[in-house]
């Protein structure tokens, strides 16, 4: 052969196939990450509290066959849960890839050290720090800030910049969102338009209701007089104004001569309503500086009676997505999208009004309609989703179990101290009911899926039924490690006002967080660091895993644990300094949350909020299930996301700790 | 009078907007746009001394010039801030009769088109409120009354009297969308048929009938008015959804985008016309 056609042939070919290589090398630039191997999609339903006894029970009474057959195409394991298996806590160790050491979260509450004064634990609001007043009005000269607490890597970025387009809806522990290109929507933690986890209103004409204040909610009286009452919407703290007044909005309230319509205006929004009828969404304004600035939120109206007397309910205001104060999407105009596409939705973390439930404000029905209507606007945009998503990482997430099961495992929990047999009658249909509409929408995603695509249905935590509740802090004040100003006034005052701290020794704050009066950490500490301190975080492991309940006999706390011991990574020394595991059926009583002292260490927890998880991981696993088979049969949450990237042949960031379950 | 104007002017933007009865809005608000700034242009062009506004016009851009020449000068700045003050005011002055010849037909037009723009018919499912206004010499709890619909329509709600506004509202549904669905309203020996309009189309809807004795709502709603010999009921209302214009992702009110379309169209047209402005 011709040397001279040889090297034209070969320069030519260099050239042929180096232009190839070069065109092959920018689409996989484009596509990185994205090999022959890599699934086109990779889908992640985040169902929240699916337990896997439930799970198992209902799959076997064939009500779950979707999830069955999902199980047959590849695996089920149980995932263990987070230290504690609190959602916030949980899901940030799923986007993180890593133990709470490594993001951050330890509980849903967060104590700032300087002040004792508790917060929540995923977002810090941080007021401007330079303001002009100017007469009633003090203006703002530099940002506040609001700023997500959750630290660590996050899935979903680090996909969307190796070029794997990612959607995650609802995501949880995402407010403010993390800034990506990714498109993502903020999910559980985020907060109402007041800045807290949702603030019903019920406007009621009832004598008997004690108007004020209560968890979750506040009652107002009203006086219907001409058939009409003249009613206010509170809305959020002003911070435009010098005395951060509220900046509410009035609303007008008729009824008519037969008390079974009630005609509502507010604003430019005018509706009739029926007796038992909810509205439609209703955007409001609340003025800030009249013309200038507002802040825009929606709610939603129910009628619960007209007689005899009449109540209004008004859902917890939510941030309005389509004109947010804060960014509650990313891209900023996602959230405003959805709405045009496919309607208004619930932007707070948790929808479901359980707090209603637990104030009596809604009757179990009530509840469950109200709790039906989230699951079904869910449903709704999962499959707006599904139907637009071709390529890439999808997460999807449904809280209606978790908070289900949370009001309605007195229902199937004969030895709940609610359970009756009229309640199980009533209600013990709800939470099977619920599995098979989650079912439905792992059916639904399964259609949506290749033989190569990959699909996980996760829960962060199972569930167990919360019967008795433990008073820790009265517990530590009765044991000498905490003393109270006035003994009189035990069981009065939250929020620790009545705690003596220069004879406290250690406090709880939080659902598993107890913390130690450290001198040269909280502000009156006075235990010196070191060996005293060690001495009794021992102590105190020894006497509370000794501590047994009177009436069952059973240990009230199995495991209480220092940081050190079962977290790592760069924010361990945020932990709280004992991490407290209760036993089954046993938890945190409401008042110890934040700082009371009752009289009581432990009774039965008569609140609807029936189930919780709480308690000790080791009780309370969640489910992992996929369409492929994995090597373990002891996976973690944290392992999901080192799963997911070495799916995409992506290394994981040294933050993660958890292994690939294909590897 | 009115009723004289109304009846043009409902002719004319309708002859206008038929063709533009589509899906989208935008074809209709840059047509009347167009329509809007070739008006604009002509009434300039014969009722302005044209000469006289470029030259104004023009003496105005060359102190914003000299303004830019002579920055670093403060005394010359404030010399020709004060002879820019005074080509305003003779441009303004050049101006103003075009522009008050301009504000009736303006005013006329813009009230049309919030009838196409302002809000949209109602879609499949939708539910909306009927409000009667009686005149106040009807009590509502004891005037004869009853609404009647088309099949298109469904009530879902009793009828809710509010003796204080002597108001009678009602909600009710589309139940399936209909350019041509009917309410009926018999009050004693009277009737009055309210046209409800049900599309996903561009079409023009009448929130509110009114009495032709008000004078300022008779103008401001100007189609389907009430009969002169209907003297118990003042008012008829049906609550249309607003309607949003977007342009991509961002929502622009109708009248800024007209506004701006206008300007847009106005300036291209300026040239072929020969009209200064």
């Amino acid at each position: 052969m011709d040397m001279r056609n040889n090297l034209y042939n070969r320069r030519a070919f260099l050239q042929t196939t180096g232009g190839l290589l070069a065109s092959l090398g920018s689409w996989g630039f484009l596509h990185l990450g994205r090999t022959s191997s890599a699934p086109e999609k990779l889908m992640v339903l985040g169902l929240d509290g699916m337990d896997p006894t439930l799970l198992h029970t209902y799959m076997k009474q064939g009500l779950m066959p979707h999830c069955q057959r999902l199980i047959e195409m590849g695996s089920f394991a149980r995932l263990r849960t987070s230290d504690p298996p609190q959602s916030p806590v949980a899901w940030s160790n799923f986007i993180a890839g890593t133990n709470p050491g490594g993001h951050g979260i330890f509980d849903f509450i967060a104590r700032d050290s300087a002040t004792i004064q508790p917060y929540l634990s995923t977002t810090r609001t941080t007021p401007s720090s330079r303001t002009l007043s100017i007469g009633k009005f003090s203006l703002p000269l530099s940002p506040s800030k609001v700023e997500l607490l959750r630290k660590g890597p996050t899935l979903w970025k680090i996909l969307q910049n190796a070029g794997i387009e990612s959607t995650a809806f609802r995501a949880p522990v995402n407010f403010p969102p993390t800034e990506t290109e990714a498109r993502t929507l903020s999910g559980i933690t985020t907060p109402d338009i007041h800045g807290s986890y949702g603030i019903f209103s019920l406007f009621s004409e009832a004598p008997h209701l004690k108007p004020g204040n209560v968890s979750g909610g506040q009652i107002e009286r009203i006086s219907i007089r001409d058939r009409t009452a003249e009613c206010i919407l509170k809305g959020p703290a002003n911070t435009f104004r010098e005395d951060i007044d509220n900046a509410d909005v009035p609303f007008n309230l008729k009824i008519n001569p037969e008390r079974t319509i009630a005609y509502i205006t507010i604003q430019s929004s005018k509706f009739l309503l029926r007796e038992g009828e909810w509205s439609d969404w209703v955007t409001v304004k609340f003025p800030l500086i009249k013309y200038l600035a507002e802040v825009s939120g929606i709610c939603r109206f129910y009628l619960k009676q007209t007689n005899p007397h009449v109540e209004l309910y008004v859902s917890p205001v939510n941030i309005d997505p389509v004109k947010p104060a804060i960014p509650l999407s990313t891209p900023d105009d996602y959230a405003a999208s959805l709405v045009k596409d496919v309607g208004y939705f619930y932007t707070q973390g948790f929808p479901e009004d359980t707090a209603a439930l637990s104030a009596g404000v809604f009757n179990d029905d009530e509840f469950r309609t109200q709790a039906t209507f989230v699951l079904e606007e869910r449903l709704k945009f999962l499959e707006y989703e599904l139907n637009r998503f071709h390529e890439g990482f999808f997460y999807f997430y449904f809280s209606s179990l978790d908070l289900n099961s949370h009001a309605f495992w007195r229902c199937i929990d004969p030895q709940h101290p609610l359970y009756t047999e009229e309640l199980a009658r009533e209600h013990g249909d709800y939470m099977p009911w619920l599995y098979g509409q989650l079912d439905q929408a792992v059916g639904r995603a399964m259609q949506h899926l290749n033989e190569t695509d990959l699909l996980f249905v996760v829960s962060d935590h199972g569930f167990a039924s919360f019967r008795r509740q433990f008073n820790l802090n009265s517990w530590l004040m009765d044991n000498g490690y905490a003393a109270p100003i006035s003994r009189l006034d035990r069981g009065q005052a939250t929020f620790f006002q009545n705690t003596d701290w220069s004879r406290t020794r250690a406090y709880g704050l939080g659902i598993n967080s107890l913390y130690l009066n450290v001198r040269g950490r909280e502000p009156d500490g006075i235990m010196r660091p070191g060996e005293e301190y060690e001495k009794i975080r021992t102590e105190l492991i020894e006497r509370l895993t000794a501590v047994r309940d009177p009436e069952t006999g059973e240990q009230v706390m199995t495991h209480v644990y220092r940081p050190n011991d079962i977290y790592s990574g760069p924010y361990v020394d945020m932990a709280p300094d004992l991490i407290v595991g209760y036993n089954r059926h046993h938890r945190a009583s409401w008042d110890t949350i934040l700082g009371e002292y009752p009289r009581e260490h432990i009774l039965d927890n008569l609140d609807p909020w029936s189930g919780d998880h709480c308690m000790d991981a080791q009780f309370l696993s969640g489910v992992f299930l996929c369409n492929r088979n994995i090597n373990t049969n002891n996976p973690a949450l944290y392992d999901l996301a080192t799963t997911i990237l070495s799916a995409y042949n992506l290394p994981p960031p040294p933050e993660m700790i958890g292994k690939n379950l294909f590897g | 009078m009115i009723s004289l104007v109304n009846t043009i002017s409902n002719t004319l933007c309708g002859m206008l907007m038929r063709p533009f009865e589509v899906v989208s809005p935008w074809p209709g608000l840059i047509a009347a746009s167009f329509i809007f700034a070739l008006m604009a242009l002509l009434v300039f062009k014969y009722c302005s001394n044209q000469a006289q506004l470029a030259r104004s016009r023009n003496r105005l851009l060359a102190r914003v010039l000299e303004l830019q020449l002579f920055k670093d000068d403060l005394f010359a700045i404030f010399s020709i801030t004060g002879r820019a003050l005074s080509a305003t005011l003779l441009y303004l002055k050049e101006s103003i009769k075009p522009l008050l010849v301009l504000l009736i037909p303006t005013i006329l037009f813009l009230i049309q088109l919030a009838g196409w723009f302002e809000y949209r018919p109602l879609q499949s499912g939708e539910s909306f409120l009927l409000t009667l206004q009686l005149d106040k010499k009807h009590d509502p709890r004891i005037t004869p009354l009853s609404i009647s619909y088309s099949s298109g329509i469904q009530r879902e709600t009793d009828a809710f009297v509010s003796p204080a506004d002597y108001s009678v509202i009602w909600r009710l549904r589309m139940a399936k969308e209909n350019a041509s669905e009917w309410v009926r309203i018999d009050i004693g020996d009277q009737v009055f048929e309210k046209r409800i309009v049900g599309s996903s189309r561009l079409l023009k809807t009448a929130p509110k009938s009114v009495h032709h004795n008000n004078r300022r709502a008779d103008i401001m709603n100007p189609t389907e008015p009430l009969p002169p010999t209907l003297t118990s009921i003042h008012s008829i209302e049906i609550t249309y959804p607003q309607r949003e214009l977007l342009l991509g992702s961002i929502s622009i009110h109708w009248i800024v985008a007209l506004f701006i379309l206008s300007l847009f169209f106005g300036f291209i047209l300026k040239y072929p016309f020969r009209v200064e402005f």
